[in-house]
């Protein structure tokens, strides 16, 4: 066993972070509401609500009918392999029993399109051989980058930490280009603990979910990044590298396997923050981490790929927190995608007299909304019902900008918050991106610190979003542009063209005219015409 | 003796001169009103005619001779925002007897009803309409700026002009100070941080 590797594991396998992140925010943290419970799972919603996409582009739907029975695990929404979008398979068994619009939290308030299930228990006789399947166990070793791609794509998987990027997409990086996977098991957002717990009770499966994405992408190198508030979960991850280590060194030819922990700060679960907090490199403007050979991957997502690729399960449920004081059994919960909050609500024993408004994700990137009929997305990885959040927008009303400078060296981003505050509201949209507002990550550390309460964040959000708008009317309207100039031209020249025959047959006539004169009747040319006429005739016929 | 050598100096630095200038100005000549371009750039290039003009290029011209700048719907207030800008213009409100602000729509031929006339064709000024005659046509979706011009020629009125985005599609983040203008009855910010050091 002269293998590199050897000596990382049976040595330290977990240093502390070289690398520190700019700015970043210390929030008071109320992870130990959620994390003191073991996983659990919810008694099975009467009904599921399933958006088409929840990247809401480029799906095809299977043709679905109202009325017709779904078994668990059938794809309902296909998408192509190469399309920015998942695949979405049916959580339970049951029946579609509508196929409309419905609220699904989008910040409009408008409805999207969605499928209604109403789920039908089955009992195990009944149930086809296409739940069977689902059982059998492969060897991923044995399997191309190809036929793995294929699976995830299949499986449905996307990123869990949040934003919901196809994982199939990411997977698919070009040969050889990426040499380091990182795992995200960061966790910064004050409430959220379902990496954590997930870490804490199955560092295996996270672990041989890792080992696949890495063979996928032909990685050589794995690092776990986590924060130093999980030491439970780092120590769980540290005893199943050990465990699984004559496994790893058998199929692996090199690999280098470390955690790296990292000090609590909000927020160093960032891409482009956790990338340079473990490598000391910075992510290029415009660029994704791929550009310096880096993937990086969150722990729930590598679960569902370990599930995918190992027991050939599709993606239908996910580890979720739900937290908040207002939960009479907060924790951390199996829960299908497109399970609606009020059964949640309903089943974990939520007050809901006391409750303004429930929050998707963590309280500084999260959604709020009011509406308890909403579903669980494959994105929400926490649902917080807490008496402190009581309304919609934060804050309400805030007071006037003092330049202070807080924000500024809360940025992780290097940008200047109170500039951008500034440009925004007076809707300065070419000094906004020159001051590189594309460059916020939306962590909102800068809301957090504004002792005037302003909620920037959603001021950068509402001009991103503006000028996104521009951006698009301007391509249209260029290319109206080049059609309407190429037209002009090209009417141009018919015309010209249409002149010059007109030109050409007056001159015709003229000459005409002009032959008239000399020979009144027309005859001396009719019989030259005719004498021609024969002697082609004659000199064609040989 | 030396004034003439004066004179046949300047003399010959005058006609030099001349002579740079003159090959500048055929060399570095301009096409047509800088202006006008400038303008046309701002214009939402829809050839829509609602200003009373064949294309925007011509009413761009027309600005550039001092027309209102007003004149033109799809363009909307942020147009007149953005040529006030550009002419150093004071903002005027949009010319109501060219019509109204409205969201971008886009035709769409019934193709069943479609008789293949070709008149929407011609009149199309982007070139969005496809067909050939007696047979169906249809429209480039993507390419049609939704001007309405090729709805008057239709024989059997079989082009309808629906709203281009859905409400969704078309949603933007509001600003956040239009939410503080309407939340009247907002308690005051909830805790002020700095306060212990003021």
């Amino acid at each position: 066993m002269n293998n590199p590797m050897n000596q990382l594991v049976s040595k330290s396998i977990a240093t502390d972070a070289q690398y520190r992140i700019k700015g970043g925010i210390h929030p008071q943290e109320y992870k130990s509401l959620s994390n003191q419970q073991p996983i659990a799972s919810i008694q099975e919603p009467p009904f599921y609500i399933l958006p088409y996409s929840d990247l809401n582009k480029g799906s095809t739907t299977t043709n679905l009918e109202i009325a017709q029975p779904v078994e668990q695990g059938q794809i309902l929404i296909n998408s192509e392999l190469a399309n920015l979008s998942s695949v979405v398979h049916s959580p339970c068994d049951g029946v579609i029993a509508d196929i409309s619009e419905f609220d699904l939290g989008h910040p409009s308030g408008l409805e999207q399109p969605a499928i209604k299930i109403q789920a039908m228990p089955k009992s195990e006789l009944e149930r086809s051989a296409h739940a069977d399947s689902l059982t059998d166990q492969i060897d991923y070793q044995s399997l191309t980058n190809e036929q793995l791609i294929k699976s995830v794509h299949q499986a449905g998987i996307v990123g869990l930490g949040g934003a919901g990027f196809p994982t199939h997409i990411k997977l698919s990086a070009p040969k050889d280009s990426i040499h380091t996977l990182i795992v995200n098991a960061m966790e910064c957002e004050p409430y959220i603990t379902c990496d954590d717990l997930l870490l804490r009770e199955h560092p295996q499966s996270v672990l041989k979910g890792a080992l696949i994405a890495a063979k996928t992408v032909s990685a050589n190198r794995i690092l776990f990044g986590i924060e130093d508030n999980k030491p439970e979960a780092i120590a769980a991850l540290k005893t199943a590298i050990e465990n699984y280590f004559d496994e790893l060194t058998s199929t692996q030819e090199s690999l280098e396997i470390k955690i790296i922990v990292a000090k609590t700060k909000y927020p160093s679960g960032g891409e482009k923050q956790i990338i340079e907090l473990l490598t000391g490199q910075q992510v290029p403007k415009g660029q994704l981490p791929s550009s310096l050979g880096i993937l990086v991957q969150n722990v729930a997502t590598l679960e569902a790929l370990n599930k995918a690729i190992n027991q050939r399960q599709v993606m239908t449920k996910r580890l979720v927190t739900i937290t908040g004081n207002l939960v009479g059994k907060p924790g951390n919960y199996w829960i299908p995608f497109g399970t609606p909050v009020s059964h949640i609500a309903e089943q974990l024993e939520v007050n809901l007299e006391q409750l303004a408004c429930f929050i998707f994700g963590g309280p500084l990137m999260g959604t709020r909304h009011s509406n308890l009929e909403i579903p669980t997305k494959k994105s929400t990885n926490c649902i917080i019902f807490d008496s402190a959040y009581k309304t919609l927008e934060y804050p309400a009303k805030h007071q006037e900008c003092i330049r202070c400078g807080e924000c500024e060296l809360a940025c992780p981003m290097n940008l200047v918050p109170q500039q951008l505050y500034w440009f925004a509201k007076s809707q300065q949209w070419e000094a906004l991106e020159e001051q590189q507002l594309f460059s916020c990550i939306d962590c909102a550390a800068c809301s957090y610190v504004c002792p005037s309460e302003i909620p920037l964040g959603s001021y950068y959000q509402f001009a991103k979003s503006e000028i996104k708008d521009i951006k698009n009317k301007q391509i249209k309207s260029d290319l109206a542009k080049a059609r309407f100039d190429n037209r002009e031209k090209r009417l141009a020249r018919i015309k010209a063209e249409r002149e010059e025959k007109r030109r050409k047959a007056a001159e015709a006539r003229q000459l005409a005219a002009a032959n008239k004169t000399n020979d009144p009747d027309g005859k001396k040319s009719a019989i030259e015409a005719a004498l021609q006429r024969v002697k082609a005739k004659k000199e064609n016929k040989p | 003796m030396e004034i003439l050598y004066a004179t046949a100096i300047i003399t010959l630095f005058a006609v030099v001169c001349g002579g740079l200038l003159g090959f500048a100005s055929v060399k570095f000549k301009v096409e047509g009103n800088p202006i006008v371009e400038q303008i046309n750039e701002i214009l939402p290039q829809t050839q829509c005619g609602q200003c009373g003009h064949p294309g925007c290029k011509p009413y761009a011209e027309a600005i550039a001779n001092g027309e209102a700048i007003n004149r033109c719907p799809p363009g909307g207030e942020a147009g007149i925002k953005a040529l006030a800008e550009l002419l150093d213009l004071e903002i005027i409100e949009l010319d109501d007897s060219c019509g109204e602000e409205a969201p971008a729509r886009v035709a769409v031929i019934r193709e069943a009803e479609c008789i293949g006339c070709t008149k929407c064709i011609q009149a199309c000024p982007v070139d969005a309409i496809v067909g050939a005659p007696k047979l169906m046509h249809t429209v480039i979706t993507d390419e049609c700026t939704g001007c309405d011009l090729c709805v008057p020629p239709c024989p059997v009125d079989c082009i309808d002009m629906p709203i281009l985005q859905s409400a969704l599609d078309s949603w933007k983040v509001p600003s956040p100070q239009v939410i503080n203008i309407n939340e009247v009855t907002s308690e005051p910010p909830s805790k002020i941080k700095l306060e212990g050091a003021v």
